[in-house]
């Protein structure tokens, strides 16, 4: 009997001989047609040139793709447009009509692209009495052109100002009701399982907006049930239905809250009820603890902050646009660092009263909302040079206003 | 060589001399290579520090190795305070016993910092094992000294290192330099200078024990060396058995870790139930180690070395049972080569590159041989001495320029693009909420017995006492500090709630004064204070 190791070797050194002799054979067959092999290497050389080309193209058109630097709004018409502020060139995301009467109107944020995957609704009906309006909730990737609807809202079913979770695995959606206040809904991107912030809210305060804090988290403002002036900032976290109150005003809010996760810090904007823009001021909640805003001055309005800019974008890491004035002749555009809680003007100045600031992915561009002439202006953020002017938009209030005249409760602090 | 000081150069030297001599002396690769380690280890060593003192360090993984040390300078080896609030040893967990090496160093001078210096000049040192490597691999003669060198600086360039690097402290980061140099003095034959090697790199966390028994292999075939390998094999993975099968669990109450059971969930929780599936389930494993972002992070291993590792694969061979250890986690860090895991993997890609490039020189001498000229063309445009010659330099350069490149958009370092806010970042706080956090640091009484509760980013200037909790768990803290703008110890997830209803309870707690609050920063002291426990 052989030892085993002899066995081995033998097995070795025969796989070897083997492979040296399909070696020789294989050079010897390539050595007597030189022009197979010279045809050959050709071939695998601009296949993989075509591959690098493709592969190239691809990443390009990925990373660069028509999306990145666009400003998304919504029609007159109820359209969603997404237009490339340099160029000018429009895609029309959402198609609404031209015929009034049956007007469909959007609720989607104004946003200066950026966004991969985008969130909205359309509202529908409303115009004829026993015909109760509904809105779906869409999402759309502006990138592949493709949409999607993800709710198929019953008859007297609103969804409104929806917003994707950081890692885009849940939406969350004002949910209107006839005859019941508003709610928030949570849905997973695929848009099964709706569920609601508060499902027994029939007795309680309204829920008005919610922003994420992560995808398993989410402030919402809330308003009183013993108090109607009083607002409270609330943050839940959704897997372990925990609720805690952060803040409480009486006074009006001006814009969204803000919130930026690395500091941990809720930026909003509140004034006395009534009040003119002037008067509005930024409160920085780090925690439940409120920071003072370095670099604000005295007596100059602050309100509007808009989300976050990504941690990608060169020197504006986090930053957030805030709309200022000082109340007279000047209005325009700062620059608020959640990190430092620090507040800095840009050479950016705007029209009176504009709203709803958008900072473009890439730093370089702003775009804001003339309230007067409803359209929306791109400015370049280093020196503040007019890039586009977009006429037509939709008044961010139209779609509420529809929902109040079809008799749907919404407070006025929704709006 | 002149006589006096061997950097003048004499003015009386005829010209063509004095330019020979001044060449002579120029920086050569191994100068360079040790140049590029020395200032490796001063700006890494000197972020890392400066990271952990602007509070941008955590709890968790500095504090609790730091923890873990000092404790085990005070006779109590290895033990630290768990997320649980439980005092427990790192054994429970891992096997990362090299971090008893620097009890000794604690005795006089308590301080992360000997961790945070000592990480980076271990990952640094690895250059010169990678050299000598890189250099036997491509060619062994001086022709490859340059693009040995080229290659070795291109591995501290490696985005992924870097971050690794600054993210707190991991024996585990240390283990790829242990390995290049086990593997060297394999190859030398220095079986003593192995030995010790190779303990050092077992010792910084079990499963590495795994790589070093892969270099048995490498001994056995293609070294033909089977007297030293199978020793080696069979000792290592019989190191390895030991560890995960009975010293693990004596410190889990006879189960298995908590940590594999997490992370190979799908596998069943354990690692019977990982060679189970992958024995009888090939193809899910299959699957399930290429899926979504685990096929990116392959690419991520192979890209900084323009994927020239993989033309050597019986190299990439040796690190391949970490490889698998992170391929089938479910734990995303894992499969990110800015965190540790990758940190012992990544240095065999560069050497894999290496190889690789010879191998890329073979092919090319064969076809000369059978006078095919590839690529006749490219040598037209590069004349001299040909393509051939100069192939080893020109890729070594372009790997050292891709590395700096992907390090500049990608890496952890300040002047470059980080466009990654994540635990490898250096986030400095501003100046007005870093004196808040002194000055709450400073309220802390220093002595061990002590009892607090911190949260992540203040653990690690805290942790020189047997009890530190991460808040929110409480327990029986005499202090509690909380930093508002940092509550988390993950901010991905929705910690941050739990944190404010927490804070919320305590401000209502009798027991407990709010004795500092300032810029978001926030101190309790518990009124009613037991005597210190002795440390």
């Amino acid at each position: 009997m052989r030892p085993v190791p002899s066995i081995f070797e033998r097995a070795r050194g025969r796989a070897q001989a083997s492979a040296r002799r399909l070696d020789a054979a294989l050079e010897g067959f390539l050595g007597r047609r030189p022009g197979l092999t010279r045809g050959g290497l050709t071939f695998w050389g601009f296949l993989v040139l075509l591959l690098v080309a493709v592969l190239a193209a691809g990443f390009g058109a990925a990373v660069g793709g028509r999306s990145v630097e666009e400003v998304v709004y919504a029609a007159r018409d109820g359209s969603i447009v997404a237009v490339e502020p340099v160029s000018g060139e429009a895609l029309t995301v959402y198609e609404g009509s031209a015929s009034e009467e049956a007007s469909r109107f959007a609720f989607v944020p104004t946003t200066a692209g950026g966004l991969r995957w985008l969130a909205f609704s359309v509202l529908r009906g409303g115009l004829e009495e026993g015909s109760p309006p509904r809105a779906d909730l869409y999402t759309v990737d502006p990138v592949r052109q493709a949409r999607a609807r993800l709710t198929g809202a019953v008859p007297g079913e609103v969804f409104t100002d929806p917003a994707l979770s950081p890692a885009r695995s849940r939406i969350l959606a004002v949910r209107h009701e006839s005859g019941a206040p508003p709610n928030v809904a949570v849905m997973p991107r695929s848009g099964s399982r709706v569920s609601l912030l508060e499902p027994d809210l029939e007795s309680a305060a309204p829920i008005l907006s919610a922003v994420w804090i992560s995808d398993d988290a989410l402030f919402a403002w809330r308003a009183s049930s013993s108090s109607p002036e009083t607002l409270s900032l609330t943050a839940h976290d959704l897997g372990e239905r925990r609720r805690v109150t952060v803040y409480e005003t009486e006074n009006e809010l001006v814009g969204p809250l803000s919130y930026h996760r690395d500091s941990n810090t809720a930026v909003l904007a509140e004034r006395p009820r009534g009040a003119p823009l002037e008067k509005a001021r930024l409160k920085l909640l780090v925690g439940d603890e409120e920071i003072p805003l370095a670099g604000a001055g005295d007596g100059l309005g602050l309100y509007d902050p808009s989300p976050p800019t990504r941690a990608s974008v060169m020197g504006l890491d986090g930053q957030m646009a805030v709309l200022w004035t000082d109340g007279e002749e000047e209005w325009g555009v700062g620059l608020l660092d959640p990190e430092s809680w620090s507040f800095r003007k840009t050479a950016v100045r705007v029209e009176l009263e504009s709203r709803h600031p958008q900072i473009s992915p890439d730093g370089l561009h702003v775009a804001t909302y003339d309230e007067k002439d409803d359209a929306i202006t791109v400015r370049r953020l280093q020196d503040g040079g007019l890039v586009r002017r977009i006429e037509g938009a939709q008044p961010p209030e139209t779609a509420l206003a529809r929902l109040q005249e079809s008799g749907f409760e919404v407070p006025p602090e929704a709006s | 060589m002149t006589k006096g000081s061997p950097w003048r150069v004499p003015w009386r030297m005829p010209w063509r001399e004095r330019k020979a001599e001044k060449g002579r002396r120029r920086v050569g690769p191994r100068g360079f290579v040790l140049l590029c380690a020395v200032f490796y280890a001063l700006v890494i060593g000197g972020l890392a520090a400066y990271k952990h003192e602007v509070y941008a360090s955590s709890r968790f993984d500095l504090g609790n190795m730091d923890q873990a040390v000092w404790n085990s300078s005070q006779g109590r080896l290895l033990e630290a305070t768990d997320e649980n609030g439980e005092l427990t040893s790192r054994l429970k967990n891992h096997a990362d016993l090299l971090l008893l090496l620097f009890a000794p160093l604690y005795w006089p001078a308590p301080s992360p910092h000997w961790l945070l210096a000592a990480q980076a000049a271990v990952v640094a040192l690895g250059t010169v094992p990678l050299f000598w490597l890189a250099r036997r691999f491509l060619r062994g003669d001086s022709q490859s000294d340059w693009p040995a060198a080229l290659i070795a600086a291109a591995y501290l360039f490696n985005p992924g290192l870097q971050s690794a690097n600054l993210f707190d402290f991991h024996a585990q980061t240390m283990a790829g330099t242990f390995l290049l140099f086990a593997f060297h003095y394999l190859l030398e034959k220095r079986l003593l200078a192995f030995v010790v090697f190779a303990v050092l790199a077992a010792l910084t966390k079990e499963g590495i024990v795994l790589a070093v028994a892969m270099m048995g292999l490498y001994a056995i075939y293609p070294l033909r060396r089977p007297r030293w390998g199978a020793p080696i094999f069979a000792l290592c993975v019989g190191y390895f058995l030991v560890i995960v099968l009975l010293v693990i669990p004596a410190f889990n109450a006879g189960e298995g870790s908590l940590l594999v059971e997490e992370r190979y969930e799908a596998f069943g929780g354990s690692l019977g139930g990982v060679a189970k599936t992958a024995l009888t389930d090939p193809l899910f494993t299959l699957r399930f180690v290429l899926a979504g972002a685990k096929s990116a992070y392959l690419a991520q291993l192979a890209a900084p070395t323009g994927f020239l590792a993989l033309l050597a694969p019986h190299l990439l061979a040796i690190p391949l049972p970490e490889l698998a250890v992170n391929l089938l986690s479910e734990r995303p860090q894992m499969t990110d080569i800015r965190y540790h895991y990758s940190a012992p993997i990544i240095p065999f890609a560069y050497l894999a590159a290496a190889a690789g490039v010879r191998n890329l020189l073979r092919l090319f001498e064969r076809m000369e041989g059978s006078h095919r000229r590839p690529f006749s063309w490219l040598e037209r445009i590069v004349p001299g001495k040909g393509l051939r010659e100069r192939l080893p330099l020109l890729l070594g350069l372009g790997m050292l320029v891709v590395g700096v490149e992907l390090d500049y958009q990608n890496g952890p370092l300040p002047l470059f693009r980080s466009p990654m806010n994540d635990n490898t970042a250096i986030e400095p706080a501003p100046a007005s909420h870093r004196a808040a956090l002194d000055e709450a640091v400073a309220l802390i009484p220093i002595d061990p017995g002590v009892k607090v509760s911190a949260t992540n980013s203040l653990g690690p200037h805290l942790s020189h006492r047997r009890y530190l909790y991460l808040f929110p768990v409480i327990e029986d803290a005499d202090y509690v500090i909380v930093d508002q703008a940092r509550p988390a110890y993950d901010t991905n997830n929705s910690s941050p709630v739990l944190n404010l209803q927490s804070l919320q309870r305590l401000r209502s707690d009798p027991r407990y004064k709010e004795i500092y609050a300032e810029n978001g920063v926030l101190v309790f002291e518990k009124m009613e204070r037991a005597p210190p426990t002795s440390a």
